[in-house]
């Protein structure tokens, strides 16, 4: 099929073929079998794509599950969405949880919520507020994340990398009640390196990095540092050397 | 080919870079994934890269970064230009290919007219042996068809051409990087070229 003038309008179920459209909007539940291309995607309900799917813009509420890759301009996600393939995306906006089984490529991304990626992620800007879990490496340029719940990835690598405890109702309680933990904020991590380097509530075998300031509740097996290295009375660290 | 590695934190204090730099590199795709070694050693687990390799691709980055963006970069450094197609006649004007060289190339390659980016690739290569002055016309020739027949095989990836010559015959082998290879004592190797840097020079010509 090719470039064609049609809107998609879905209201209600429907299962299609796929195609290229200026726009889809569906309300309710639309598989297709195929590849879906479209300038402008929103969905409330669910979206099953058995291919891959390309969009402009996608913003999801509900449920989106794709087989194949995706690249899209932008996608915007508050519910549960699921891609098998790669990911390329400019803007990543997500309330909710992403499961990434392919690389993930982006420019920005933002997550509340549960963050999963299997084979990598490269970003300019990485922000999480929740949990987030990388097999290989997480690639950006800056790297903020609060945590809530337990992290975990395998490698760390950026410029500005700020990794802090849950700033909620959690850590309020904490302070009041020592021992307190319900949301137990925790990020688990092989290596770290980065040019400025902080994190909180961390255990991690190796941080690097040119300044370094390990906080409250860290184990870490070594620090290596070049210019500035800071530790919370806390932070328990086995090993720390200037390099 | 047992080579010499450099480790990521002796990288980055001899050429002065720092880890935001190195990763940024990586994620534009400007350092390939291959050249990452992970090892264990007795302080964890260390990275560590092909030293001659990735101490050329660091200075080139650096020495141009001045007048390319890191994605123009990466094209520099990728191993093909899709939908690339040059004459060759325009590829003589330019002074990529000489005259000379081009009539050798296209008589073992046989196509004339438009050439894609394998094509180019592959005149600016028999430009280069016969410049050199060690190979001959016919050499030449095998050369390029060897690399007609065999380069797309590689899929982008890094190889080796080598030409041969014992008791006057002259052989030719394209091989993947990172290969031992020994020859036999009457053997001589006269020329050795990586096509990964071939693509490298050619592309910063056109």
């Amino acid at each position: 099929m090719g470039k064609s003038g049609n809107d998609l309008k879905v209201n209600g179920s429907m299962r299609l073929a796929g195609g290229v459209y200026d726009s889809a909007a569906v309300n309710g539940a639309l598989e297709i079998n195929g590849t879906l291309e479209c300038g402008e995607l929103s969905v409330n309900g669910m979206l099953t794509v058995n291919g891959s799917l390309k969009a402009g813009s996608a913003a999801i509420r509900g449920r989106l599950d794709v087989e194949g890759p995706i690249e899209a301009g932008s996608l915007d996600s508050k519910g549960k969405t699921d891609i098998e393939g790669a990911l390329k995306i400019g803007k990543i906006k997500v309330e909710g949880m992403l499961d990434a089984e392919g690389a993930v490529e982006a420019d920005t991304i933002d997550i509340r919520g549960h963050f999963m990626s299997e084979k990598g992620c490269n970003a300019e800007e990485f922000s999480s507020i929740g949990r987030f879990k990388v097999e290989g490496l997480l690639n950006a340029e800056k790297i903020n994340c609060e945590l809530y719940g337990k992290s975990y990835a395998e490698e760390i690598g950026g410029r500005d990398i700020n990794i802090r405890e849950g700033q909620g109702l959690n850590k309020w309680l904490k302070n009041i009640f020592p021992g307190f933990n319900m949301m137990d904020g925790r990020l688990i991590a092989g290596t770290i390196e980065g040019d400025s380097v902080r994190v909180e509530q961390t255990q991690a075998k190796t941080v690097r990095g040119t300044d370094v300031s390990i906080g409250e509740g860290c184990e870490i097996m070594l620090v290596e540092y070049k210019n500035s290295f800071k530790a919370a009375p806390g932070a328990r660290i086995k090993e720390s050397r200037k390099i | 080919m047992d080579e010499e590695l450099i480790s990521k934190k002796e990288l980055l204090e001899l050429k002065g870079i720092s880890y935001g730099q190195l990763y940024r590199w990586k994620r534009k795709n400007l350092i390939p994934e291959e050249w990452f070694i992970r090892k264990s050693t007795f302080t964890g687990q260390e990275t560590f890269f092909p030293r001659v390799m990735i101490l050329k691709r660091i200075e080139k980055i650096m020495d141009m970064k001045e007048d390319l963006s890191l994605n123009d970069l990466a094209d520099v450094f990728s191993p093909g230009v899709p939908g690339m197609n040059l004459n060759t006649e325009e590829l003589i004007k330019r002074g990529i290919v000489s005259a000379g060289a081009m009539e050798i190339f296209l008589k073992a390659y046989g196509k004339s007219g438009g050439l894609d980016f394998e094509g180019i690739l592959i005149s600016f290569t028999a430009q280069k042996l016969l410049s050199s002055g060690d190979i001959g016309a016919e050499e030449c020739a095998a050369a390029v068809a060897c690399l007609k027949e065999n380069y797309m095989k590689f899929g982008g990836k890094n190889c080796e051409l080598i030409i041969l010559r014992k008791l006057g015959a002259a052989f030719c082998l394209l091989l993947s990087s990172a290969n031992d290879i020994y020859f036999e004592s009457g053997a001589k190797v006269i020329f050795r070229l990586s096509m990964l840097s071939c693509v490298e020079e050619l592309k910063l010509k056109l």
